[in-house]
């Protein structure tokens, strides 16, 4: 950053003279490395580090690129003479990594924290990451965010141990109001026997297997949430009244394993126990998104209707034959009825659209049922050719930013 | 009793007496001023509402002013702009930075709070120890002795040889 930074005017120290709690708050933005590292600065500061209210630990911080500039800057200050330090690229392994947190972890003091966050790429030993999850509830933590993607090759080395299952104990934890885990080694939840979760605000779970209705089943016992990202399908199907933002990945490249998640949208008698979502303003689809699961999603819509925002990264190709067999989108339009019930629908946007019928009829169906969308209609873009045939008026709107994308 | 919805203007008072006129909802932003305005029962019919801060400069107190009028102007605040505002607000010199710390911290302005306290971090962040003291003119006040043990105390961290360009 290049501020004007020119030190205390009296030479001074004032930063050693502010309250702890002030250090803290600084020491709080500064990541868990460097606040350690604050320890060898003076006896004021020897121990301070210990009761920062946030961990952060980051293994990206811990492989540092080799800074060239700063050598020459070293080279200059110390008269040709580079410390050691510098002469190499600032490196840390995994192994090292770990070691270090755990040390870390080992020299705290037992506060309770603001904020737990750990994120390190490649394969950590799932014992050693239920540490992580106990040591953060075992000390009150409201935001916890675990972040340990491993490469693919790694990932069959991951399921050659076995699955691991997280602890229950997450699920008890008072404290949590922000839970993101983003792993992809393969973890699991059971159905937990008792949920308290009453101040969970956030939930992001990525990559995270769960056996039968876990996930729904914990999601209902969450009264406060209102941002659920997730990889499953199902899920949207029973959660929070609250909720303002759902984000749903689907993953895998071949069609393959979205089936499971999605067989459910064909169960059209369970459409109707879709409850209603009176604050969910933004919905986004990533990932493969199949033609027969258009049904399922008009009728998501049609129960989202405070919808603002409508994102699908890729509509999938059109089904092969065989799997057309049991796609029955035809006719699917004239079950749902249309009163335009999407007031504030204002921007939608989809990639990866043909002109496959359901695709057609789901573009229809959105025409129809936004009232913003429907005073738009000249603002509609598409990429590709796409006759759109809608009721209404060609109306200007008066300054609505509305629009459909089709990329 | 006066809640800062009732009152029309809110007066502040700095050690050298200079008074600046907040409008009561950017009072608002500070807690400080909330709790006071809440228990104050004394506030006169006519919605104002004045408070000393005894230990904030009139140069310092124009400072959290500007801040708390930039962030309570809905109109103004929003994303990048605001943070390309704040950036630009916060380059200043470390005796006014620490300055404004302690005022935030005095007034209860959180999102100042949080705006000084990254600054500084940003200082302290990829520094090594000796470039931190230099900056902050922290003198090093370890006997030999000690400095021996915060040698064996720190190297579970950084390794033995690595920990020489340290102290």
């Amino acid at each position: 950053m290049n501020m004007n930074m020119e030190g205390s005017r009296n030479n001074i120290d004032r930063i050693s003279a502010l309250p702890n709690n002030l250090i803290h708050r600084i020491l709080s933005f500064t990541g868990t490395k460097f606040a350690v590292r604050t320890g060898l600065l003076s006896k004021r500061w020897r121990s301070l580090w210990t009761s920062v209210p946030v961990l952060d630990f980051d293994h990206q911080e811990f492989c540092e690129p080799f800074d060239f500039e700063k050598l020459i800057e070293q080279l200059v200050l110390h008269g040709g003479r580079v410390p050691f330090f510098h002469q190499r690229a600032e490196r840390m392994g995994l192994d090292e990594f770990v070691l270090f947190v755990n040390a870390t972890l080992k020299r705290c003091a037992k506060t309770d924290l603001q904020r737990f966050r750990l994120s390190a790429e490649g394969y950590v030993d799932p014992l050693q990451v239920i540490v992580w999850i106990n040591y953060a509830i075992s000390r009150h933590t409201a935001d916890l965010e675990l972040e340990l993607p491993t490469h693919e090759h790694m990932l069959s080395c991951a399921i050659f141990k076995g699955c691991s299952e997280l602890p229950s104990s997450i699920f008890k934890c008072k404290s949590l109001t922000s839970l993101k885990l983003r792993m992809t080694q393969c973890w699991f939840f059971n159905t937990p026997a008792t949920v308290k979760l009453h101040g969970l605000v956030t939930l992001h779970l990525d990559a995270i297997v769960w056996r039968d209705d876990s996930l729904e089943n914990v999601i209902s016992k969450c009264p406060n949430l209102e941002t659920l990202r997730s990889l499953e399908q199902k899920i949207s199907l029973k959660c929070s009244s609250k909720l303002v933002n759902a984000r749903v990945d689907i993953i895998g490249d071949d069609v393959g394993p979205c089936y499971t998640s999605l067989v459910l949208y064909k169960e059209r008698h369970l459409f109707k126990l879709l409850p209603t979502f009176p604050n969910l303003k933004h919905l986004k689809f990533r990932g493969f998104f199949p033609d027969f699961s258009i049904e399922a999603l008009a009728c998501l819509l049609k129960h989202s209707p405070a919808l603002e925002t409508l994102k699908i990264t890729d509509f999938g190709p059109k089904l092969p034959a065989l799997l057309r067999i049991v796609d029955d989108t035809a006719g699917w339009r004239s079950r749902i009825l249309s009163s335009a019930c999407l007031l504030h629908l204002k921007e939608v946007k989809m990639k990866g659209f043909d002109s496959s019928p359901g695709k057609l009829d789901f573009l229809k169906f959105l025409l129809m049922n936004s009232v913003s969308l429907q005073k738009n209609k000249n603002n509609t873009q598409m990429g590709r050719t796409v006759v759109v045939k809608g009721g209404g008026g060609p109306e200007e709107g008066r300054g609505h930013e509305s629009h459909v994308s089709i990329i | 009793m006066a809640s800062p919805s009732h009152t029309r203007t809110v007066t502040l008072k700095s050690c050298d007496d200079v008074e600046f006129v907040l409008d009561g909802s950017v009072a608002t932003l500070s807690q400080t001023l909330v709790s006071a305005m809440a228990e104050d029962s004394s506030s006169s019919d006519d919605g104002t509402f004045t408070w000393c801060v005894s230990n904030i400069t009139g140069e310092v107190l124009a400072k959290v002013v500007e801040f708390c009028n930039k962030h309570a102007d809905i109109s103004s605040s929003r994303g990048e702009d605001l943070k390309e505002w704040d950036k630009a607000f916060i380059s200043v010199e470390l005796d006014l930075l620490y300055d404004l710390i302690l005022a935030a911290d005095n007034l209860n302005i959180e999102s100042l709070l949080d705006l000084t306290a990254q600054r500084v971090a940003d200082e302290i962040k990829g520094k090594m120890p000796h470039e931190i003291r230099m900056l902050f003119n922290i003198e090093k006040d370890f006997t030999d002795e000690e400095e021996r043990e915060i040698r064996r105390e720190h190297a579970w961290a950084y390794g033995g040889e690595s920990l020489k360009s340290f102290l």
